[in-house]
């Protein structure tokens, strides 16, 4: 039994006998040792607009070259990405790309940034790690969309070198955690206090999915929470839920929840709610203080901006966010 | 005992069981999300229990048993109804969330078994009510004339008229009084309160009970399925056997079908459009049109949708010039046509996961597509859409589409996978992303979501290249009687729930299946060898195999062909049952029965060889189904004859039972889809053929 490991990178703590996988399908124990089986291992590389992660307070209207490895610390029955989300990594088709060639590749396609996305970058966490260092030199950013299930210690070593992170905030009840995605809230919560403290970014996403986490009441507790724990300051995008994965056949968010969401938020006290997945006004950014239109988006592009050296063109309000 | 004791009793034990068979089939079918795998499975159930139930009823020496038997099937006509629509709450599923291939053989093997195993203990009760040893013919023969009565009742009085609720409270009513009028008791007419409280109680609760206590706005029955409308706010969802087929309002999503694949062409005039939301048709009136044929084959969608749509521009575009909705098969209409129409065709329907939606999806329906679009015309899919990668499952099963239209197309272009689009032309589009935003901003049209932009995105040169190059190492083809794509939404459903079952019997390959069949059709030739029992246990059970293999092959090819099996499985029982019947009744009298039974042999082979014929037309369908019907119910009849030994029946009809589940089963699980309808007609020529040999073998030692 001597050789029975413990993971203690998430709140899933997996205990692993020898040559048992994690339940995140990323790692395993051979002999004693815990191993990563998917570093420099790749299965999605792209390069997206930023504002596809979702970032809209980060470098807008520039590039990040997002990678991705199989594997996902939970098992949201919603998943967008559930194919390599919910994959072994001998399952996927993977790339051989170590760390320093990830920089080399984001330099040649000229993107400000590198982000660990589409799958939930903790399972990579090493090869996330040591690729943000190298990244860092080279003056390349570095940014994770992330449903923030991962312990505080890990997380803060992390954040030395993260600038960015969009968490997903999928619902604000433990049941919803529980019984849609098998995990928990807590955890989350407390990630996302942990960003902020260490200076870290943040935007928050909330995927709006009809019948399941809909209800305005709780979405109002969601959003005072943040503005108690978080600020006001903090973006928060509520995106369109389209069927995927399990629930292929629930039906896409009607627009009328979108909207009312958002200005549930704005009530609530926030100052920086989008929409995401859809053509609306709630996708520009908006002065708080003039109330002029400040970066207007159309889909994923820019069509202007009126933030120079983080302030108001209008009104010279500081606006939150990074934006060279 | 009357003279109507003689008949009635035994017609309305057949009339009860095929209506009870057809329902139950159907709400398994809806349960499962319209896959029609579960339809060999249903059957192969339902085999089983009757067959145990009848094997049971022989044994049973209680006086008023048959009277019983009536009451018991009236009171479980409606809590198996109940039972399988409890199956999606019970496995805790969301509405939309599909079942797991385990839970569907589960499930459906446990809703089954109380009620089928009544129904079969019938048989042998009637027998022995009727007193005389020589009734069992007799009612077998009325019985089978029930069930056909029951067939053509349920299509075309019951079907799309009557609730599952009302249905299964008339047939309660009707089996209490026939245990009333058999046993002359007047006192068992009390027994009405239990199915009318079951039918006040439960009606209202068993149609939100699958959708996990959403309560659906309409629930309507059609030849196609059963059609459910969930609202959520403002926007109602139009599900077909429990599948989404479209939501509406959502003008992000009509906006994007219409303007996508209108910027592929210079100038569209003709434009046909396939299923999907009638909410797309105002976004192509914004065009300077000649003309939109809308065309949904499911009458009730578009009286259901048009009494649905809330905006006035979708009203208006409903009664515009140039819209002409026609309500027909698609692949009828595209057939007839012909001649080159249409500069644009959208085909608007859900991913390919059941044999009725893939015949959009096949070579076969390419070729004819093509032949009806313009010079520059084209055809555009919608497949399934992903972020970031695309699965080996899903690489397969878009790929299988991707591989079927370029083996008919010469150009086809992809976008971005987030958008899934597939586009086929025989003329070079133009696909560069500024061409086409270009083409949308001179043509000024006024859009509230969709914009020059999305163009961008989904034409990113970098992403279509993926998307390209993952799909084009696909190099399987999706035809009618293969259909793969069919098979590769399976293996996605399989991959997204997990479950290993249908993971390993995915992997079986074509020489599984021949090593296998030659490791037990060895022993089985020399066991069987010029002995005349095994002979005819071995062609009594090949026919129990193939009557069934061939009842699903035709079931399955008539989904692939005309796709309304929902409405018609009744007609095709009915008339298969219809042909057992007589194809017994002729052979009652034979003087060399052996001869006859290779003979009848010959010609299943025969049938088996030309059914591709038969396939033709709808109406050849149903002498096909009448002929096998009567050749099987030949060898029944034949078999025992030749045996001689009238005791042996019982043991005959064990092994035709065991014959038939496992024809049942292996087909609908295996053989129909991983190796496609032809290949299993053929399997049944080889089987048919090795015991076609061995009655030869014994030939020249009987006859």
């Amino acid at each position: 039994m001597a050789k029975t490991v413990q993971c203690e990178l998430c709140p899933n703590a997996c205990v692993l006998e020898n040559g048992q996988h994690s339940r995140c399908r990323a790692r395993m124990n051979k002999d004693g040792v815990l191993y990563s089986l998917v570093y420099g291992k790749p299965c999605a590389v792209h390069v997206d607009p930023i504002e596809k992660k979702p970032f809209f307070h980060f470098l807008p209207g520039t590039t990040a070259f997002s990678i991705a490895t199989a594997g996902c610390v939970l098992s949201c029955k919603f998943c967008q990405n559930w194919q390599i989300s919910q994959a072994r990594p001998e399952d996927t088709d993977n790339y051989d790309l170590p760390p320093d060639n990830v920089v080399r590749q984001a330099i040649f396609y000229d993107c400000r940034s590198i982000t660990y996305t589409y799958t939930e970058p903790t399972v990579f966490y090493e090869y996330m790690y040591d690729t943000a260092i190298i990244a860092k030199k080279y003056k390349i950013k570095n940014t994770m969309h992330s449903c923030g299930y991962i312990k505080e210690k890990p997380l803060r070593k992390l954040s030395k070198y993260m600038d960015a992170a969009d968490i997903d905030l999928k619902a604000f009840t433990e049941d919803f955690y529980n019984r849609i995605c098998s995990g928990s809230l807590k955890p989350v919560l407390n990630s996302l206090v942990v960003l902020k403290e260490e200076g870290v970014w943040l935007e928050i996403t909330n995927l709006v999915i009809p019948t399941l986490n809909d209800d305005m009441k709780t979405v109002k507790e969601m959003c005072k929470w943040i503005l108690k724990n978080l600020g006001p300051d903090v973006p928060i995008h509520f995106s369109r839920f389209f069927p995927h994965y399990k629930l292929t056949n629930l039906p896409p968010t009607p627009l009328e929840t979108l909207t009312e969401t958002r200005k549930t938020a704005m009530d609530a006290g926030l100052k920086f709610v989008y929409i995401g997945n859809i053509r609306h006004e709630g996708e520009n950014t908006f002065c708080p203080k003039c109330k002029k239109m400040l970066i207007e988006r159309i889909g994923y592009f820019v069509k202007q901006n009126n933030i120079s050296n983080g302030k108001c063109r209008f009104c010279s309000t500081s606006i939150p966010g990074v934006w060279s | 005992m009357g003279h109507l004791n003689t008949f009635i009793p035994f017609i309305v034990m057949g009339i009860t069981s095929m209506i009870l068979q057809i329902t139950v089939l159907r709400l398994l079918l809806s349960t499962f999300s319209g896959n029609e795998l579960d339809i060999g499975i249903t059957l192969s159930f339902w085999l089983i229990y009757v067959g145990l139930g009848s094997y049971v009823g022989g044994r049973i020496r209680l006086r008023h048993a048959f009277t019983l038997s009536f009451i018991v099937v009236s009171l479980l006509a409606q809590p198996t109804v109940l039972m399988i629509k409890a199956i999606r709450p019970a496995l805790s599923l969301y509405p939309g969330e599909a079942v797991s291939f385990t839970y569907t053989i589960l499930s459906t093997a446990i809703s089954l078994s109380p009620l089928c195993f009544v129904i079969g203990l019938q048989f042998p009760l009637a027998v022995s009510y009727a007193g005389t040893r020589d009734a069992a013919g007799r009612i077998y023969s009325l019985e089978a004339l029930g069930a056909f009565i029951g067939g053509v009742l349920f299509t075309f009085v019951i079907s799309g008229r009557l609730g599952v609720m009302e249905l299964c409270f008339s047939l309660a009513l009707i089996n209490i009084f026939m245990a009333v009028y058999i046993s002359r008791k007047k006192i068992i007419t009390l027994l009405i309160i239990i199915p009318l409280f079951f039918y006040i109680s439960l009606c209202k609760i068993s149609t939100s009970l699958p959708w996990h206590g959403i309560e659906p706005s309409q629930t309507v029955e059609s030849r196609y399925g059963e059609i459910t409308v969930i609202q959520v706010r403002e926007q109602s969802s139009i599900y077909v056997n429990g599948q989404l087929f479209f939501t509406y309002p959502d003008i992000p999503s009509e906006e994007l079908k219409a303007h996508l694949s209108m910027a592929f062409h210079p100038s569209p005039s003709k434009i046909l459009v396939i299923g999907g939301s009638p909410g797309s048709l105002k976004e192509f009136l914004k065009y300077p049109v000649d003309g939109i044929d809308f065309i949904e084959l499911n009458l009730k969608i578009v009286e259901l949708s048009s009494r649905l749509l809330s905006q006035q521009e979708d009203r208006d575009a409903l009664k515009d010039r140039k819209v002409r909705i026609i309500v027909e098969d698609a692949r009828r209409f595209i057939k007839r046509l012909k001649k080159p129409t249409y500069d644009l065709l959208i085909l608007n329907l859900p991913q390919p996961s059941t044999a009725s939606i893939n015949r959009f999806y096949t070579s076969d329906f390419f070729r004819e597509a093509r032949g009806i679009l313009k010079d520059n015309g084209i055809l555009t899919i919608t497949i399934s859409s992903s972020t970031g990668y695309i699965g080996r499952r899903m690489q397969t099963a878009s790929g299988s589409i991707y591989n079927s239209l370029k083996s008919v197309f010469k150009y086809v272009g992809v976008t971005a996978q987030e958008y899934g689009g597939l586009f086929a032309s025989d003329t070079p589009m133009n696909t560069d992303p500024e061409t086409l935003e270009d083409r949308f901003v001179q043509r000024a049209l006024k859009t509230r979501y969709f914009n020059q932009y999305i163009f961008r995105d989904a034409f990113s040169p970098l992403d279509v290249d993926y998307v390209r190059k993952r799909l084009s190492d696909i190099k399987i083809i999706n035809t009618d009687l293969q259909p793969s794509a069919y098979l590769y939404n399976l293996m996605l459903w399989a991959e997204v729930h997990g479950g290993k079952a249908l993971h390993c019997l995915l992997g079986i390959r074509g020489w599984h299946i021949i090593s296998l069949s030659g490791v037990i059709i060895i022993p089985v030739l020399f066991l069987t060898f010029r002995r005349k029992r095994r002979v005819i246990y071995l062609s009594i059970f090949t026919t129990g195999f193939s009557s069934m293999a061939f009842m699903l092959a035709i079931i399955l090819a008539y989904q692939a062909l005309y796709g309304y099996v929902y409405e018609m499985i009744g007609m095709l029982s009915a008339i298969f049952m219809i042909g057992l019947w007589a194809g017994a009744s002729l052979c009652r009298n034979i003087k060399n029965a052996l001869r006859l039974l290779f003979y009848l042999e010959l010609m299943t082979i025969t049938l088996a060889f030309t059914s591709t014929i038969f396939f033709k037309s709808e109406f050849l369908f149903y002498v096909f189904n009448l002929l096998f019907g009567t050749i099987a119910g030949g060898q029944f009849s034949t078999a025992n004859l030749s045996m001689g030994e009238p005791e042996m029946a019982g043991r005959l009809y064990g092994l035709d039972l065991i014959g038939s589940f496992l024809g049942a089963f292996i087909p609908s699980i295996i053989l129909i889809p991983l190796f496609g309808i032809s290949h299993t007609l053929l399997f049944i020529v080889g089987i048919k053929t090795i015991s076609a040999v061995m009655i030869v073998s014994l030939r020249a030692k009987v006859i």
